[in-house]
């Protein structure tokens, strides 16, 4: 009796705890929301009104009506299907001799990938742009991702996943003659699919959030992701706190929902990397 | 390394074919990532290096002035405040630490509505800082949240604002960094826990270790892998913090919340002058490895090769 | 598998290949955050230039605010720059520092030059040259709410006429009513144009002088006025933009802005809107009201600078300047255009936006960019920022401020 109602107690504190953390990290998402919700009174009242005024989703109709959102959506969609695609297809293959194959170089290549990591790269910025106007891919969604495709943290994410495969397997294989890249396609890969969920998760975070890049490199705002496109909201003549708020709302509710769909995939990718 | 072992046949064979083979192979896989990493990456960092002895601004060429950029550098108090901002910014390590761990303790059990908690922690994780930097000014501001919960609980004396405030400032935008922070190491935390053999949990438990000791013997050791590659992360994050101080203060009031990389980016973007900002750059990279190197060197004392 | 990383190969492919391609004679041309409210303007405004130039192609982007400077400086290096860009003076001045910008004074006739009021095309002369053609102007008013000017026991129907009173009236408003009276314009680089206003030099013989006594009693005014709680700490590092917001939430007596930000107080919040009046801006001894500028420039490695400047001169062109003013409330460079009876005719039911019109065509001939453009200008505008932040936060006297500021201009200069 005493120890159920010592557990009972434990789970109130426990959930409380639980609860009070969660409201930390959504807060100020959910004072978003109120601001967007809201159509009417002001934005900055002191103190501040925690429930929105005359709700509605006139914010949302209203930044659909002056920002083509469908088209920037579509554009962002486009944006991180490449990017992600990419992301996956590149450092996939490029783990594979990494965990699995001796060849020589293989140590000097993986220090010089981790001195990527620590060194700043702001010349980066320019020079890419340089390189990219050079091949001429100024304005294109391929001139967005290429800079970003190869990353480094995907590497050793998916090279944590490989090396925790049984050799055995690998072996049976090669003993059957199959090819390295067979290898790949058939044993490796299938079996590293969490991890390959858990950086596909973060490579579409990044690439839907990113801003910066795509403003620099596309020219034509038809072209321009819905992050870059949001800037708008914040002009010369029209800078208002509602329509940003539900612009913000609008940018952030396809990320919600990929991941909550994607969550559980993506804790037990994340298991197999850290092995 | 564990891959040594991937070439079972291979030794039986003649040696000079297989191997030259197997390189071959091998080079191939890295080919599209080794090419992009050489010509995005590679190239602009061995450019952004030379550029430190050069005078730069984009548009007429650049102009080698040997060591010049370095004596400006050293000789600018602005750049000794932002150094020691970024230096200062490491507090925030320990916190984010902390708090994933003892987060990821909490939520690695099953509960009714545990993921939804899980979920809740990493919202701010998957906002962009441009979304984050929006929302934290709002909390932030003179007549914001933060100030009427300061003054509720009889904190503050009267309201002010947060972003604004000298010495205040730079801890306000760590907040940030911590609210962000948490959820993104939790998640990495849970994953080492729940990747732990659940056999020596038991049995530590059998031999009547309490909870805590069962934590401080068995399972904190255990993820030391995990808590090595967390905290260099999250120290490297602290040393190279650059977008909440961007879309927050931009480094005002009067440079008090300038990091280094912030610094690099107003010589870089606002003044135009690319070799300065390459050379302060340099600084900072050199920061970054000796304190990853300290890091690494910490842990294996610990018996643990980092990778 | 296989087919995967062929789908993405063909990805690569199709995308690298899908690039823009414009034949015969184009022109780029780059404004900033027009888009959305004025597409329709500036779309009918290229199309009717089209037409009368058979041949010419002009292809519009609109450039988010934030991002213009970036985005030409990284065109210009890529060799591919806009022809014509829409910039204001500072950007204008260091893009121009830089050598990014066309010198356009051999590509003018006089007759292109006396179209604009002199002092606005003065702005754009950057070391001698003419760097910009001016496009339009937001002169700043003052728009009070009358409510709270009531509850401080002021008269609506006499806004302040000079700075003191402004300073007077924004006092009585704190100590009667507990809310701020204004946020006024002293924040970044702003007290370098307060000073002007003041009738205070900043630069004689290519030397800075702004640490004379009477420049330390300017600054030692407004951080007194910091000090004992007149205007609110956001001021100094959200400017306008918190100033707006304050005055939209009905918490500020007086707003220091550019009538164009009227449009958000009424979308915001209608009911501040309602009580919101407007007067001229008030006037220092130096009689000259510093009003932000917009101009249009020519890259100076553009293929095509006779087009390009041929499309300047038209977009400002007295019509189409005059076009523009009626969609918001901004003002003319050209002089003609200002002449217009619609800038000194109030409509019947005037709302507060033709008060602000009317007031602000009568003060024109005194505004001026009053940027100060000097060589290094992002470092020595850093400069001065930090030590005026200092000063306001104590962290130095406003004389040691100046003088520190001073030093290390002179030193560049």
């Amino acid at each position: 009796m005493v120890t159920k109602l010592r557990s009972a107690v434990g789970h109130m504190l426990l959930y409380g705890l639980l609860g009070v953390v969660a409201l930390f990290t959504l807060f100020p998402f959910l004072w978003t929301l109120r601001t967007a919700l809201s159509t009417a009174g002001s934005v900055f009242t002191f103190p501040p009104r925690f429930l929105p005024e005359k709700a509605g989703l006139g914010n949302f109709t209203e930044v659909v009506r002056t920002l083509p959102v469908g088209r920037y959506f579509l554009n962002s969609v486009v944006l991180t299907v490449y990017g992600v695609t990419g992301t996956l297809a590149v450092a996939s293959l490029a783990a594979y001799p990494l965990a699995r194959l001796d060849f020589p170089g293989r140590n000097l290549l993986l220090l010089a990938l981790l001195g990527t990591l620590l060194l700043p790269n702001e010349a980066g910025f320019v020079v890419n742009f340089l390189t990219l106007s050079q091949l001429g891919l100024v304005n294109t969604y391929t001139g967005v991702v290429l800079p970003s495709l190869a990353s480094v943290v995907g590497i050793f994410l998916l090279r944590q996943a490989y090396l925790a495969i049984p050799q055995e397997l690998v072996d049976a294989a090669r003993v059957d003659g199959a090819s390295e890249f067979r290898i790949w396609a058939q044993i490796v890969l299938p079996l590293s699919r969490p991890a390959l969920a858990a950086l596909g998760v973060f490579s579409f975070v990044a690439h839907w959030n990113s801003f910066i890049w795509p403003l620099v490199v596309l020219k034509d705002p038809d072209r321009y992701p819905l992050a870059v496109g949001l800037l708008y909201l914040q002009g010369l003549f029209a800078h208002s706190t509602r329509l940003i708020a539900a612009g913000t709302v609008l940018a952030m509710l396809p990320i919600l929902a990929v991941f909550c769909f994607a969550q559980r995939f993506f804790l037990r990718g994340l298991e197999g990397a850290l092995r | 390394m564990r891959g040594s072992r991937a070439l079972p046949l291979a030794s039986s064979r003649p040696l000079l074919r297989p191997r030259l083979r197997t390189a071959l192979v091998a080079y191939l896989f890295l080919a599209p990532a080794l090419v992009l990493l050489g010509v995005f990456t590679f190239a602009p960092l061995v450019f952004g290096t030379l550029l430190a002895f050069a005078d730069y601004n984009i548009l007429r060429p650049p102009r080698w002035v040997g060591l010049e950029n370095f004596r400006i550098l050293l000789e600018d108090p602005a750049f000794w405040v932002a150094l020691r901002n970024s230096l200062r910014y490491l507090a925030v390590v320990p916190a984010i630490q902390l708090v994933a761990l003892l987060l990821a303790l909490l939520v690695n059990r099953r509960l009714a509505g545990i993921t939804l908690f899980r979920a809740a922690y990493y919202v701010p994780v998957i906002t962009s800082f441009a979304v984050a930097g929006l929302m934290w000014n709002w909390m932030y501001a003179q007549h914001g949240v933060m100030n009427w919960v300061g003054l509720r609980l009889g904190l503050l004396p009267r309201p002010f604002d947060w972003l604004n405030h000298p010495t205040l400032a730079l801890y306000a935008v760590m907040l940030v960094t911590f609210w962000k922070g948490i959820g993104y190491y939790m998640v990495l935390y849970l994953a080492g826990l729940q990747a732990l053999p659940q056999e020596l949990l038991e049995a530590a438990r059998v031999d009547g270790a309490g909870r805590f000791r069962t934590f401080l013997s068995v399972t904190l050791p255990m993820l030391r892998p995990t808590l090595l590659l967390c905290t260099l992360l999250s120290t490297l994050a602290a040393v190279k913090v650059f977008e909440e101080v961007y879309v927050m203060t931009g480094g005002g009031p009067f440079g008090q919340t300038t990091t280094a990389l912030l610094y690099v980016y107003q010589k870089a973007f606002q003044e135009f002058r690319f070799g300065l900002a390459a050379a302060a750059g340099l600084f900072v990279a050199v920061i970054g490895l000796v304190l990853s190197l300290l890091h690494v060197r910490i842990f294996r004392e610990g018996g643990l090769r980092p990778w | 598998m296989r087919r995967a990383v062929g789908v993405v190969i063909a990805l690569f492919l199709l995308a690298a290949s899908v690039r823009a391609g414009t034949p015969g004679i184009s022109l780029e041309f780059w404004t900033i955050s027009l888009r959305p409210f004025f597409t329709n303007y500036i779309t009918e405004l290229i199309r009717t230039y089209e037409g009368q130039n058979p041949g010419v192609r002009v292809h519009w982007v609109d450039q988010p605010v934030g991002a213009v400077v970036q985005k030409l400086l990284s065109s210009l290096a890529a060799g591919a720059p806009p022809d014509v860009v829409n910039l204001n003076v500072p950007m204008a001045a260091e893009l121009a520092q830089q050598e990014g910008l066309l010198a356009l004074d051999g590509l003018l006739r006089p007759e292109d030059r006396t179209r604009y009021f002199e002092g606005m095309l003065g702005s754009f002369r950057i070391g001698g040259r003419i760097y910009g053609l001016p496009w339009y102007v937001a002169p700043p008013v003052v728009a009070y709410n009358g409510e709270i000017w009531r509850r401080a026991g002021l008269d609506p129907d006499r806004p302040p006429r000079t700075t003191d009173e402004l300073i007077t009236y924004a006092k009585r408003i704190k100590d009667h009513t507990g809310l701020y009276g204004f946020m006024p314009n002293v924040n970044g680089t702003n007290l370098l144009q307060r000073f002007q206003e003041a009738g205070l030099p900043i630069l004689e013989d290519r030397r800075a002088v702004f640490n004379s006594p009477r420049h330390v009693q300017e600054l030692e005014k407004w951080v007194r006025l910091f000090r004992q709680d007149y205007f609110p700490e956001d001021t100094l590092r959200r400017g306008y933009l918190g100033a707006t917001e304050l005055y939209t939430a009905g918490e500020l007596g007086m707003l220091i802005t550019g009538p164009q930000f009227l449009l958000r107080v009424r979308h915001e919040n209608r009911a501040v809107y309602d009580r919101t009046r407007v007067g001229p801006y008030p006037l220092d001894r130096g009689r000259v009201i510093h009003a932000p500028l917009m101009g249009l420039s020519i890259p100076r490695t553009t293929r095509r600078p006779q087009e390009a400047v041929r499309f300047a001169l038209y977009v400002t062109d007295d019509r189409n300047q005059l076009a523009f003013c009626r969609i918001v409330t901004i003002f003319p460079t050209a002089r003609a255009a200002a002449r217009d009876p619609f800038f000194s005719r109030l409509p019947p039911n005037p709302t507060p936006e033709d008060h602000a019109r009317t007031l602000s065509a009568r003060q024109l001939p005194l505004a001026r960019d009053l940027t100060v453009v000097v060589p290094h200008q992002g470092e020595l505008m850093k400069a001065f920022r930090d030590n005026i932040e200092a000063a306001f936060f104590g962290h130095k006297t406003p004389k040691q401020a100046l003088d520190d500021a001073v030093r290390r201009w002179n030193a560049r200069l």
